[in-house]
């Protein structure tokens, strides 16, 4: 993310939200940046802070770390949302940050509230211009808008993503230009991309087997991007698949054909617990 | 598991002849209750019928084009199906008609050798498999049947084959007579980088001049990345690819200067699905290609993949990247 990014957070559990907003904000607060939060929970309740070593106290008399009421920054007295409102507070905490010493401006809020008001996707969306002024032309802002894609629902989440520039999503675990992992949060599991075989089979047997240590139950593997795997690697899916607890499976998702083609030569059957998912290009179960 | 597993041969001249030896076979598993099947032309098929009337019903018809469509598709399919029959306490018996015309010399001994494997596959399984041979197919082909098989069925007697050899030391002649040197034109990379990445690169830059269709390609890069992960694992430098194009099949050799000493089995026979997933790499690479030829010796051990092309009127020019 780059100053003057306005990014758009879909996450499917807090734990996805979490890793995202989570480094946001505390790289903000490391680095002599302002943080503007806007919510209802407490300080110490919030991605990056919680159980953090940080003197929230301190931090926020220093007005580096800001974190409003959804009252204080963007309802009106009678608690109907303002766009206006919302898009001062962001201008104002900007304008301020400059005197305050800070460099630069953060700003997050969670927007799934609004988008589950009556009339409130379209609030959502002419809003979001407003914000985009306050955010883009500044080469010191930036800011993430989250939104629980379970709540909101993937019709309306796509027409948000149209109107934001920037996707946000968690880190990859491993990524060496030819093989990428990634946590995914809905379904859970691990994104695929690139090509594995030999060399990076025991970097992805860490990053699975810590997504199994995490959660129960099936594990998805997004293999929409994954353009090549080995014997070895198919040998090394169902090995995990079956210490998975309780009969789980490991479920591929979105598998290229030509690669699914390799899978049913070789046999589905000879791979117990490994099973295809989601077809190419559908929606994941 | 009461019965022994049999493997026989029934060579027959015309049509009476082969009922003779096959209308017993299918009743008797009719009668035993065991999962009878017939993979035939569409002429015995039809006969088959008109003959059995009414115990037809207890035999399930396949057509021999589809059955034999590929070596060790072919017997890890029916290899499953007569394990499946044995866990269900029935026993597999099996009419087959082997397809024969139209294939190519190198095609022929992989069937051969399929059948020479079957011996060694099916034991413990309790299936009956007798296969028909006609006498008009090529003397070599009948001749290889009595080396590939037990028994001879004739009649409702059957005959021990004297000739029969051994399944692997029969594999093993097959495997004696040297592959012909590759092409000095052939596409050639030292595999002197651990990271396959670069060589699935080079194979796809190959095959993308050829008329292999992308889903093949897919097939070979990874066969090509089973067997050059073996190289480096258990072979020794150096290690070289080549590609070439042969007609109607693209080519694809790894030579290392290791030898195999143990008795692999080469990938010929499937691993056992259950027990966790065992090795099983060779055998995929057998089932993803058309052909698979291993030589090993004190020179070193050459593994070629063959790979179908669409047949093309004017060779593509295939030029060096």
């Amino acid at each position: 993310m780059r100053p003057g990014d306005h990014g758009l957070l879909g996450y499917a559990d807090t734990e996805e939200r979490d890793r995202v907003v989570g480094p946001f904000v505390q790289a903000a607060l490391a680095t002599e940046e302002k943080v503007v939060y806007i919510t209802d929970d407490p300080a110490e309740r919030l991605p990056g802070l919680e159980r953090c070593s940080l003197d929230l106290a301190k931090l926020k008399s220093s007005r580096q770390l800001r974190v409003l009421s959804r009252r204080e920054a963007c309802l009106s007295r009678t608690g109907v949302f303002e766009p206006a409102k919302l898009a001062d507070t962001l201008f104002r905490e900007r304008e301020s940050a400059f005197g305050e010493g800070y460099r630069a401006v953060r700003m997050t809020m969670d927007s799934t509230w609004l988008l589950t008001e009556p009339g409130g996707p379209d609030i959502v969306l002419s809003c979001e211009d407003r914000v985009d002024q306050a955010i883009s032309p500044s080469t010191m802002a930036m800011g993430i808008c989250q939104i629980d894609v379970h709540r909101c629902g993937t019709h309306q989440f796509n027409a948000l993503r149209k109107s934001h520039e920037v996707v946000m999503r968690v880190d990859a675990e491993f990524d060496d230009g030819i093989l990428t992992i990634r946590r995914i949060y809905g379904p859970f599991g691990l994104q695929l991309r690139g090509e594995l075989d030999a060399s990076r089979h025991s970097h992805l047997s860490e990053h699975l087997l810590r997504a199994m240590a995490s959660r129960e139950g099936d594990i998805h593997l997004n293999v929409a991007g994954l353009d090549f795997i080995d014997i070895g690697g198919l040998n090394l899916l169902a090995q995990h698949a079956a210490e998975l607890p309780r009969g789980g499976s490991l479920i591929l998702d979105h598998l290229r054909p030509d690669v699914e083609n390799v899978i049913t030569m070789v046999g589905w059957n000879r791979l117990p617990r490994l099973r295809p998912g989601a077809p190419m290009g559908g929606a994941a179960s | 598991m009461s019965q022994a597993f049999s493997h026989r041969v029934l060579p027959y001249d015309r049509a009476d002849d082969l009922l003779d030896g096959v209308l017993p076979f299918l009743r008797e598993g009719i009668e035993s209750g065991d999962r009878v099947l017939a993979v035939t032309t569409l002429a015995m098929h039809m006969l088959l019928r008109d003959t059995l009337g009414a115990d037809a019903a207890g035999v399930e018809f396949f057509e021999s084009d589809k059955w034999y469509a590929h070596p060790a598709r072919y017997l890890a399919d029916t290899l499953a199906l007569a394990e499946t029959a044995a866990w269900q306490k029935r026993r597999l018996r099996v009419l087959g008609e082997p397809t024969w015309a139209r294939r190519g010399p190198l095609e022929l001994l992989e069937w051969q050798r399929v059948e020479a494997i079957t011996n060694a596959a099916f034991t413990g399984t309790g299936a009956a498999l007798l296969c028909a041979y006609s006498r008009s197919l090529s003397p070599g082909v009948v001749a290889a049947s009595r080396q590939t098989h037990p028994e001879t069925t004739r009649g409702t007697s059957t005959l021990a084959n004297p000739g029969y050899q051994e399944p692997w030391a029969y594999n093993a002649r097959l495997d004696a007579t040297p592959l012909h040197p590759a092409p000095d034109d052939s596409y050639k990379l030292d595999i002197d980088v651990p990271d396959l990445y670069w060589i699935r690169a080079y194979v796809t830059n190959f095959a993308r001049r050829t008329p292999l269709p992308e889903d093949d390609l897919q097939r070979l890069l990874v066969a090509v990345t089973e067997v050059v992960t073996n190289a480096l694992r258990h072979g020794r430098p150096p290690i070289t690819l080549r590609l070439w194009l042969e007609p109607g099949e693209l080519v694809c050799e790894v030579t290392d200067h290791g030898h195999w000493t143990e008795r692999t089995g080469f990938g010929l026979i499937p691993p056992k699905p259950v027990g966790g997933a065992g090795r099983f790499g060779l055998w995929a690479v057998r089932l993803l290609c058309s052909t698979v030829q291993i030589r090993t010796g004190r020179d070193g051990t050459t593994v070629r993949l063959r790979l179908q092309v669409p047949a093309v009127v004017v060779p593509m020019p295939v030029n060096s990247a």
